[in-house]
This record gives structure tokens, C-alpha cells and sequence, in this order.
């Protein structure tokens, strides 16, 4: 019982709501004396982009489509529209520019004539968002049909990772061996070996001499005995 | 957790898409222009107003029956502004008027007066008049008032409005009038009305001055028709049963008449001697202009002639003379029966605009012929009789045929041709094709399709154009290509004889306009379907089976009926009535040397039929087959004979209904059917390769859905050569997804290429005027979220595509009614015309131009890299010798 009542409540702050928000419709009801439809007007203001950038001509560009143009609406001079004569139902409203970007708005009318508009979503289409009314579009932006196309430029052949894995190699291949020909890069260069060489004995000699110690003599004395012999025969 | 997750996905999805996106279309800025072309047209004239203001502001004003405002200029008929009101009855313009703006009154109850800027055409003032109880108003707007006229016996029903405000609105005066019965013919000319009895008496009351003058004419019969007179005077041209013609002007309170010759078109102008009557009487093509003062009789000393301008027959629209003198110095816009504005200043042709071309009904792209010197060598290597010899001499005649010609084009020797032109012939990559467009009006084109000029025109009278599903159509068919010289190629049109509907077909040669065949075939029964032979005759012609309603056959060209006869048994045909549903299909029967249509079988769909889909005959489709993830391959069912219907109807409880068929045109049965509950029309399909696309109106969710269906025979294939409906029955796997398309559909078409190979690309018109372009790989009903399938994207149910996607870029083509496709030489082009209101020509390649150096491809670069390489090539080369002869030297 007490969810019933408070259910009621909600709803007639709803009601209240609704009509606080539909306070601002300038809707125009034509009775018609044969048929029950009332006809409402819905009005607006169209906005370029840029006010002092837009061509002198924008507004004759526009066109206003209310339901896939089964109603179109022409901008006067100060950008406003209207479509008059406009049943209760549900309606989108876009507007037609070929550069600029409009977002499209749905407006619904009531039987009694009342009107809000909200944004359109056509995925969920419970979702409101509302938006004021008598409406107000703005631009969001320019159309971009065109791509941009590369251009080519010397820096962006150069600093290509494929050029420079190219040039490097090459780099190296032909300046380092004219950097040896000079006698005074050599000169450094020496002196840069010099100064990363190490006088550590080699590993080798290290081990042979470890191994075979005493060896060592016996080739200079057999050389020794040779020239001996030599000297022996001479004389 | 999950917003990231969603975040991630939703990343995932914008580069998939702009991936695809970018990889497949748009244009670079500096393509604009470069192989797309726009015309504009206003449609046919159905009120104007000339305005002479100097040479740049010399305007003519006109509203047409397309809904159309436009400022044309006097000097060159170009349109310096046009406005497009709604499609359909909320656009119909009843009344124009011009004076410190332009006024035109539009709309079927409720009525909108809208005032328009002269000079820029913008909106300056508009209110409505509300809807009223009643219909069958007459309007007319004089001195900044327009009035609203019923007519009742011996009384009228004026409601005044003033054209600026729209006050005092409502307030109906009724006037009583006696003189005004039934059977008199009456019009509202300059806010007079001027009523003619049975018996010739002439009864003229002004709405405003409340004037009153009657008379009477000397009619020797009934008046048919009271036709209005281009004149600033109250005035209106009385037709007689028997066809005299006569013009009566309402001058100062005195009434004035003339008889008109039969072939003569009449305006009356105003001079410093009184009313002159205008005449320009016709006569094969050309007009010649006189005139004559109506008060006293004299006809003016000058006349003025048209000089072999080919005009057609025309009425006078609107006309404006330079001076007040009693002379011919007078701009007159004339409109021809076959729609065209004309322009005639002091009796010259100033210019011509083929207004017919805003309402097109039929479009065809065909193949120009080779040129002259490479049709002698195909004739040379056609030719395989006469031996080695025979085929050496044939190749040596042709060489010095070349160089012959070689020498005398080089000298300027050659002689031009008057009638054809040379550059029309088929180019290296088939690019260059010939439109034939028949028109609404039955005037048939050839545009070249580079850049629209006309090469040929032909307006044909005597006949009528069918109707289906509300809109008019003509058969076309290409009976022999331009392929096979020097037989000619064969085009053929079906009509409807005007007055008795039976069938009439107009047989022309689609490159130079010439007639064939005597041109117009009349036949005596009504056409019931028409089936063109898919197999050509040893001429090359595709015979063409005319059934009639008696179930008779008939053949065109006669001459090639041992064919027809010959392929009857793998003949069936299927007809359908759009309002009852009924499908019926046909197997040709042959007796006593004649063929009979005989009914196998027939579906009741018991709902009209709002759209059906056909296969294009000249598809092609390349891959049998999709691979999937398990590399397994799924067989496509590829029906040729597969039609998809869908039929609208109104249910107590689901309210609208669409149902969609797919039809087996030769066995007759229903492969598959969807019901889409609260769904409307517009239902816009396409039939292609193994996929129906279509859309319609979803009335619950408000707004428009597009539906893929894709279907597969299995992962075996059943016949790997050719598609048979009569051998088994195939039940095909059948995979759909439904997509939202933010737009209004007005008209949608696959592309279609040379083997169908490339990708199919969907194009769609758009309400708000531009065309899209949407990859099917984004209406793919694999495409899901958790298929791991390669090239498949996840699912998305929005089909909002960017702005690069829109083929039309920044052009707006209003009131789209079709687009028509056809394959270029290439195979990854496909040639794009989209026509409604205006006509915008381009060229698409859904997976890029991989066959063709894009134009963008840097000649210059790749030489300058290649001469350098050779250079440095020399250069190194000779500096190693060099240096090996010192090295040998040292």
C-alpha cells in the first residue's frame, strides 16, 4: 500500500516535471474543426561551427529533415526554422549541411501537443537524454571525406629505419678504411690500442712454459751446437 | 575490471574499423573532379517567370513537378539557385508567383506559402494555411494575395490571404454566382476567373475589383478544356471537342478572342498598341514567331525563325519582351513534351536544358565498339581461313592499312566524320562506356560516362511506360553487345502502346541512336513477362520471348525463333502480382512449332508485394567457398534462380508486418522466410552471390535496421559445375544478423566488378543526399563476438560508418531514386551512376586499384632513382678501370 502511494507520488512529480520542461514549447495547436490531429510547430536555431569563420552562404546550404525529409524546414535570415502542421508522433530531426556536422535530435509530440526533444540513440532507445527546447543545433565539426595524402619529404626518407639501417653498413664499410690511411688517425688509432692493450702474457705461452719448463733451453743449445759445427767447419 | 575490459574491447573494435575503412575507400582531396561528375536538374517546368534585370540578374523562375524552386539564368540556363521542397504530395507546388520575392504555395492540405529571396533563394517569410474540410481548391496569387477558390453550383467559396502575413486568415467570402453551372469550364488566371459555358458564353469576374465582363464567342462546339495562357492579362485558351483552339484575353473590361492554328503555341503580351497574340507555330523542329494585335487584327510586319534547331513540340511556359513596342523582341520559355526548357530570345534558341534526366527510369552501361584500326586486326585474327598464305597477305593489307592511315593522320589528311565521334571508343581498361538512360517521358539517352555529355537523344510518342510496385519502369534489354563487329549492337525497350496498352517494343542501336528494326514494334496483346534467351544465336543475338497474358509466346527479332525453340525445355519463367501476391511460374511448352507458357506452379503470398530482388544476370561470383577457423571449407549456395520478395501487411495485432521470401523461381519453392513484426516500409533489398541484403523501418525502436542473410549449402559442395534447381532439394544453412542503419534509405545497390573477385561493397542512398559506401565485410552475419574466425569482425550493432565512407562527398543529390552499377574492363573497378533529381557519375574499387598504378604513383621519382642508379653504375665503372690500370701500372 505504502509503495502504491509513494509509486503515485513519483508519478505526479513526474507529471510536474514534464510540464516544467515543456513550459518553454511555443507549440501552436490548429484545431482543425473535421480532424482530431493537432498539428503542432516545432521551431529552432540552427549554429554554424565558427560564427566568423563560417561562409557568407551557410545558411542557404542547410536544410532541415524532419522523418527522412518527409518535412523539410529552410533557414531564414537569422538562422531560425520552423515545420508547422506537425502530428503528435516521434521524429528526427537533422540537419543537412554538406560540410558541417549536426548531431540529429529526436523530438517527440504528444497527443496534447506538448513537445520535448531528446538526444537520438538508436541502440537503447529508453535511454533520455534531454535536450532544452525550442531547440538550438549547433555544428560539432567538419566532415572529413578526404584522406590526407603522404606527401613525400627528404626528412622522412632520411630518418626511415630501413635507410638508415642502409646507410650505417655503409658508413662503415667505406670510411673506416680511410680513416686507416691517414697517418695521423692511425697514429690515434695506435695510441687507442695502445692504451686498451694489456700486458697480460699470453695464455698459451703461459701454459706451454708451464708444461714443458726445462725444455726451453735445449733448442738455442742445439742451435748453439749447429753454429758451433758451423764455425768448426769454417775454420 | 570490466570497464577496462569494455574500454579495451571498444579500442580493439575503432582500429579494426578504421583498419577497414581506410584500406577500402575514400578519396584523397586533389581526386575531386577527376573521375566523378555531378549534373543538376530541376525536373520538368511547371510554372515560371522570366525577369529581365540586366545581363547577370536576368533570372527565369520556375517550379517544376518535382518539387522544385530554382533561379535559372536567362543568359545560359544555369541554375544559380535551387530549392528542393519534400518528396511526394507535401512538396507539390500549385502556385508561383514573383515580385520583391519569389512565392511559391506548396503542400496537399496542410498548405505552406513560402517566400523566397530572388537572388540568393533564401527563405523569407513562411505560414501555412490550415488543413480544411474540404479539398479541390484552385489558387492563384495576384497583386500580393493569393487566393483560395472552391467551386460550388452557382456559388464560390474566395478565401483571401495576404501573401506576406497570411492575414486575414480563415475569412471565406462566398460570392453568388449565377452565370456558373456544371458543365462550364472555368480557370483563375492573374485573379480573375474566367468561366466558359456550353454555348459559348464568356463570363470573367475579378476577385479583388469584384469586375464583372461577359461576352460571347463564336464557338461552333462544346469547349473540352480551358488551358491558361502565358499573358500578364486575364486570359485562358479555349480547346473545342474537335480540337480549335482559341485565346480570349480580359483587356480593360472588355473581353478579346482569336483563333489559334492547331500547331501554333500562343502567349499574349503586352504593348503600347494594345494586347498582341504571340504565336510560334511548329513544324519539323522549328518554330517560326509572329504576332498580332488582338484589338485591331493586324499581324506584325516581322516573323522570326528557328533555324534547324530540332526542337520538340512545346508550350509556352513563361516569356518577358524587352521594349513596349508592338514587336517580336520577346524572351519565351518554352516546354517541350519531352520535358526540356527552351529558351528562345527574339526567335533564336538561346539554350536547351534535357530536364527529362531528373526523372530517369531505366540505366544501362555499354561497352563502346574498338576503334576502326583495331577492329582490322581483330578481323585479321578472326578470320583462319585461306592458309599460310592467305593469313601472310591478310597480315600485310592490314600493315599497310595502318601505316596508310599512320601517314595520313600524321599529314592532317583524315576527314572528320560529322555523325560519330572519334574519340567514342572503348578505351584500354574498359573504363569508357556509353549510359543509355530511358526517361520517364519515354525520351531515351546516350551519355558518355566521362564526363556526361549527351551523344544521342530520342523521344519516342506513342507509348506509355509500365508501372510496379508506384513507380514507372521499362525492360531493358542488350540483345547483342558491342563486341561483335560490324554486326551492330542491339538494345530493346518494352512499352505499352498508348490508348491500348498492348506491348511495344522500340529496338535502337545503343551506340549511335539509330532505330533498328523499323524502331516501334507494336504487338497486339498485353505483355504478361518478357525473358531474354541466355545463349546467343550464330548472329550473336540473344533472343527475346514475349509472353503474352493469353500465354502465347512471342519472339524478337522473329527470325531467331528456331532458337527459342531449340532451348525451350531449360526455359522458366515467373511472373508476379504486386498487389495480390500471387507468384506464379511458367514453363515453356513447344506445339506446332510455337511455344506456350504453362503454369507449374504458384505461391499466394496473400499480402502486396513491396520489393522484389532479382540476381544480376551479369554476376559473377569467383570464391565457392569461405574458409573457417578449423580450415574447413563452408560451400556458398549459390542460386541463380533465387528471388527474394518481401510483402508488407497491416495485422490487428503485430500492426505492420514484413515478411521476406526467398524463391526458387524454377522449382517454386520457398527456401526461406523471416516475419519482422512492427516493421514498415521502405523495404530495400539486394540479391547478390549467396547474400540477400535488406532494410526496413522497425516502428517499435524507431528506426531503420538492415538484415543480412548469407547462406551455405554445407561443408560439402553438391555440384561443382553448374547450379541445378530441378535435381534436389537443397536446404541451405542460413546465417543473418540485423545491423541499425542511422539513416533514411532511399535506394541501395552492390557493386558489381568484371569476375567477382573483388570484394562487394554496398552502396546506399541516403535521405539527406549522399551516397555510402559499406564494406559487406560489415554486414557479415559471421561477424560475432566470440568467433576467432580470421578477417571476421566482432559484432557491432550500429552501422554508423565515418565520413570518409560517403562516396557523394560533400555533393548533396536530393531525392535519390536509384544507382545503378556495372563492371568496368578492370577488375577492381566497379562504374557508379546515381540518379534522382541529379545525376552524379563516379567509380569505385572496394579493394583498392590493385591492378593499376595508383594515380598518385611518383613517375618522376622512380625515374630520377633509376637514371641515377645507371649513372652511378657508368661513373663507378669507369672509375674502377681507372683505378685497376694505375694498380697495374705501379
Amino acid at each position: 500500500m505504502e509503495r502504491l502511494v509513494y509509486a503515485k507520488v513519483l508519478l505526479c512529480f513526474g507529471v510536474v516535471y514534464y510540464c516544467i520542461s515543456s513550459i518553454h514549447c511555443v507549440s501552436e495547436n490548429i484545431d482543425s474543426n473535421t480532424k482530431d490531429v493537432q498539428f503542432s510547430l516545432i521551431t529552432g536555431k540552427v549554429f554554424p561551427v565558427d560564427e566568423e569563420w563560417a561562409p557568407a552562404d551557410w545558411k542557404s546550404e542547410i536544410v532541415v529533415h524532419l522523418k527522412g525529409g518527409t518535412q523539410k524546414a529552410f533557414l531564414r535570415d537569422d538562422g531560425s526554422f520552423t515545420f508547422s502542421n506537425v502530428p503528435p508522433g516521434s521524429y528526427i530531426i537533422e540537419v543537412t549541411h554538406p560540410n558541417f556536422v549536426y548531431e540529429p535530435i529526436r523530438v517527440e509530440i504528444n497527443s496534447k501537443g506538448k513537445i520535448r526533444a531528446r538526444k537520438v540513440n538508436y541502440i537503447q532507445s529508453s535511454q533520455i537524454i534531454q535536450v532544452p527546447y525550442p531547440l538550438k543545433l549547433k555544428a560539432i565539426g567538419f566532415k572529413r571525406f578526404f584522406h590526407i595524402r603522404e606527401q613525400w619529404r627528404i626528412t622522412d626518407f632520411l630518418f626511415n629505419p630501413m635507410i638508415l639501417m642502409m646507410v650505417f653498413p655503409l658508413l662503415l664499410v667505406m670510411v673506416l678504411p680511410r680513416m686507416m690511411n691517414d697517418p695521423e688517425a692511425r697514429k690515434e688509432m695506435e695510441q687507442f690500442s695502445n692504451l686498451t692493450k694489456y700486458d697480460m702474457p699470453e695464455m698459451s705461452e703461459v701454459i706451454t712454459s708451464f708444461f714443458g719448463g726445462g725444455n726451453e733451453q735445449k733448442p738455442k743449445s742445439i742451435k748453439q751446437a749447429k753454429k758451433g759445427n758451423k764455425s768448426c767447419k769454417s775454420e | 575490471m570490466n570497464v577496462k575490459i569494455i574500454i579495451m574491447n571498444f579500442c580493439v573494435r575503432l582500429i579494426f574499423f578504421s583498419i577497414l575503412i581506410y584500406g577500402s575507400q575514400a578519396l584523397y582531396e586533389d581526386q575531386v573532379g577527376k573521375f566523378d561528375w555531378k549534373k543538376s536538374y530541376v525536373g520538368r517546368v511547371k510554372y515560371s517567370h522570366t525577369s529581365l534585370n540586366g545581363r547577370d540578374s536576368s533570372n527565369l523562375y520556375v517550379v517544376t513537378e518535382n518539387n522544385v524552386v530554382a533561379a535559372l539564368s536567362l543568359h545560359d540556363g544555369s541554375i544559380k539557385w535551387r530549392r528542393v521542397l519534400e518528396l511526394g504530395e507535401y512538396g507539390v507546388i500549385h502556385a508561383l508567383s514573383v515580385g520583391n520575392e519569389v512565392t511559391t504555395l506548396s503542400g496537399n492540405g496542410p498548405y505552406l506559402l513560402r517566400g523566397w529571396n530572388l537572388n540568393s533563394g533564401m527563405l523569407t517569410h513562411e505560414w501555412t494555411i490550415p488543413v480544411s474540410e474540404h479539398s479541390g481548391f484552385k489558387w492563384t496569387i495576384h497583386e500580393n494575395n493569393l487566393y483560395q477558390v472552391r467551386f460550388l453550383q452557382n456559388l464560390l467559396e474566395v478565401t483571401s490571404y495576404n501573401i506576406k502575413t497570411g492575414n486575414p486568415a480563415g475569412f471565406t467570402s462566398t460570392i453568388s454566382a449565377p452565370w456558373l453551372d456544371i458543365s462550364s469550364k472555368c480557370i483563375l488566371d492573374e485573379g480573375t476567373i474566367i468561366c466558359v459555358s456550353d454555348s459559348g458564353t464568356v463570363t470573367a469576374r475579378g476577385l479583388s475589383s469584384n469586375a464583372l465582363s461577359s461576352g460571347k464567342i463564336p464557338l461552333s462546339e462544346k469547349p473540352a478544356s480551358l488551358t491558361p495562357v502565358s499573358s500578364p492579362y486575364p486570359s485562358a485558351l479555349v480547346t473545342t471537342v474537335t480540337g480549335k483552339r482559341m485565346v480570349l484575353v480580359v483587356s480593360e473590361g472588355s473581353l478579346l478572342f482569336l483563333d489559334v492554328p492547331v500547331n501554333a503555341v500562343a502567349a499574349v503580351r503586352k504593348s503600347s498598341s494594345g494586347p498582341i497574340l504571340l504565336q510560334a507555330s511548329f513544324s519539323d523542329g522549328d518554330y517560326e514567331l509572329s504576332g498580332m494585335i488582338l484589338s485591331s487584327k493586324h499581324s506584325l510586319q516581322e516573323k522570326k525563325k528557328t533555324d534547324g534547331a530540332r526542337l520538340p513540340k512545346a508550350l509556352v511556359s513563361s516569356f518577358e519582351c524587352v521594349t513596349d513596342d508592338p514587336d517580336l523582341s520577346c524572351y519565351l520559355t518554352l516546354v517541350g513534351e519531352d520535358d526540356s526548357l527552351i529558351l528562345l530570345n527574339e526567335g533564336k534558341v538561346s539554350w536547351v536544358r534535357e530536364e527529362a534526366l531528373a526523372n530517369i527510369v531505366a540505366v544501362e552501361m555499354i561497352d563502346l565498339p574498338v576503334s576502326d584500326e583495331e577492329a582490322a586486326i581483330e578481323k585479321e585474327f578472326a578470320n583462319k581461313e585461306g592458309g599460310i598464305v592467305g593469313m601472310l597477305y591478310r597480315r600485310i593489307h592490314s600493315q599497310c592499312l595502318q601505316v596508310v592511315n599512320a601517314v595520313i593522320s600524321i599529314l592532317g589528311l583524315k576527314e572528320h566524320r560529322s555523325e560519330s565521334r572519334e574519340d567514342l571508343v572503348k578505351d584500354q581498361f574498359g573504363l569508357h562506356k556509353l549510359i543509355i538512360i530511358v526517361t520517364n517521358v519515354a525520351k531515351i539517352y546516350g551519355m558518355e560516362n566521362d564526363n556526361g555529355d549527351i551523344i544521342w537523344q530520342h523521344h519516342l510518342k506513342d507509348v506509355n511506360l509500365f508501372s510496379a510496385l508506384d513507380s514507372p519502369y521499362v525492360p531493358l534489354f542488350l540483345q547483342r553487345t558491342s563486341r561483335h563487329l560490324p554486326y551492330p549492337a542491339i538494345c530493346t525497350l518494352l512499352f505499352k502502346q498508348k490508348g491500348t496498352e498492348k506491348a511495344a517494343l522500340y529496338a535502337f542501336n545503343p551506340i549511335t541512336g539509330q532505330p533498328l528494326f523499323g524502331g516501334l514494334n507494336f504487338y497486339d496483346f498485353h505483355v504478361k513477362q518478357t525473358l531474354l534467351l541466355p545463349k546467343e544465336n550464330e548472329e550473336f543475338i540473344k533472343s527475346l520471348l514475349l509472353i503474352a497474358d493469353t500465354d502465347g509466346v512471342e519472339v524478337f527479332p522473329p527470325e531467331t525463333m528456331q532458337d527459342a525453340l531449340d532451348f525451350h525445355q531449360d526455359l522458366f519463367v515467373y511472373a508476379s502480382d504486386v498487389e495480390t501476391g500471387n507468384l506464379n511460374g511458367f514453363n515453356l511448352v513447344k506445339s506446332n512449332e510455337k511455344l506456350r507458357a504453362v503454369r507449374v506452379w504458384n505461391i499466394q503470398l496473400n499480402a502486396p508485394i513491396t520489393s522484389i530482388a532479382q540476381k544480376n544476370k551479369a554476376e559473377r561470383v569467383h570464391s565457392q567457398g569461405r574458409v573457417l577457423a578449423d580450415r574447413s571449407v563452408l560451400y556458398k549456395y549459390i542460386n541463380p534462380h533465387l528471388v527474394a520478395v518481401a510483402t508488407h501487411t497491416i495485422d490487428p495485432v503485430h500492426k505492420n508486418m514484413i515478411t521476406i521470401y526467398l524463391i526458387d523461381t524454377v522449382s517454386g519453392g520457398v527456401i526461406f522466410n523471416a516475419a519482422h513484426k512492427r516493421a514498415m516500409p521502405p523495404v530495400h533489398m539486394i540479391n547478390s552471390e549467396s547474400w540477400v541484403v535488406y532494410s526496413y523501418f522497425n516502428d517499435k525502436a524507431r528506426r531503420t535496421e538492415m538484415i543480412s542473410l548469407d547462406l551455405y549449402e554445407g561443408k560439402s559442395m553438391r555440384n561443382s559445375t553448374e547450379f541445378s534447381s530441378l535435381s534436389y532439394l537443397v536446404e541451405p544453412i542460413i546465417e543473418r544478423q540485423a545491423y541499425i542503419f542511422p539513416h533514411n534509405i532511399m535506394a541501395m545497390k552492390e557493386t558489381i566488378t568484371e569476375k567477382g573477385i573483388t570484394n562487394k561493397h554496398i552502396l546506399v542512398g541516403v535521405s539527406t543526399g549522399s551516397v555510402i559506401e559499406i564494406p559487406w565485410a560489415l554486414l557479415d552475419p559471421h561477424r560475432s563476438n566470440d568467433s576467432r574466425e580470421e578477417g571476421v569482425l566482432p559484432y557491432t550493432p550500429d552501422l554508423t560508418l565515418p565520413h570518409e565512407a560517403t562516396l557523394t562527398y560533400n555533393h548533396t543529390l536530393p531525392h535519390i531514386t536509384g544507382i545503378h552499377t556495372s563492371p568496368a574492363g578492370l577488375e577492381s573497378t566497379s562504374l557508379v551512376l546515381v540518379y534522382g533529381l541529379d545525376l552524379f557519375y563516379t567509380r569505385v574499387a572496394p579493394s583498392r586499384t590493385f591492378d593499376v598504378l595508383k594515380d598518385d604513383f611518383e613517375y618522376w621519382l622512380i625515374t630520377a632513382v633509376l637514371s641515377g642508379l645507371i649513372s652511378a653504375a657508368y661513373i663507378t665503372k669507369k672509375l674502377a678501370s681507372r683505378k685497376a690500370l694505375k694498380q697495374a701500372w705501379k
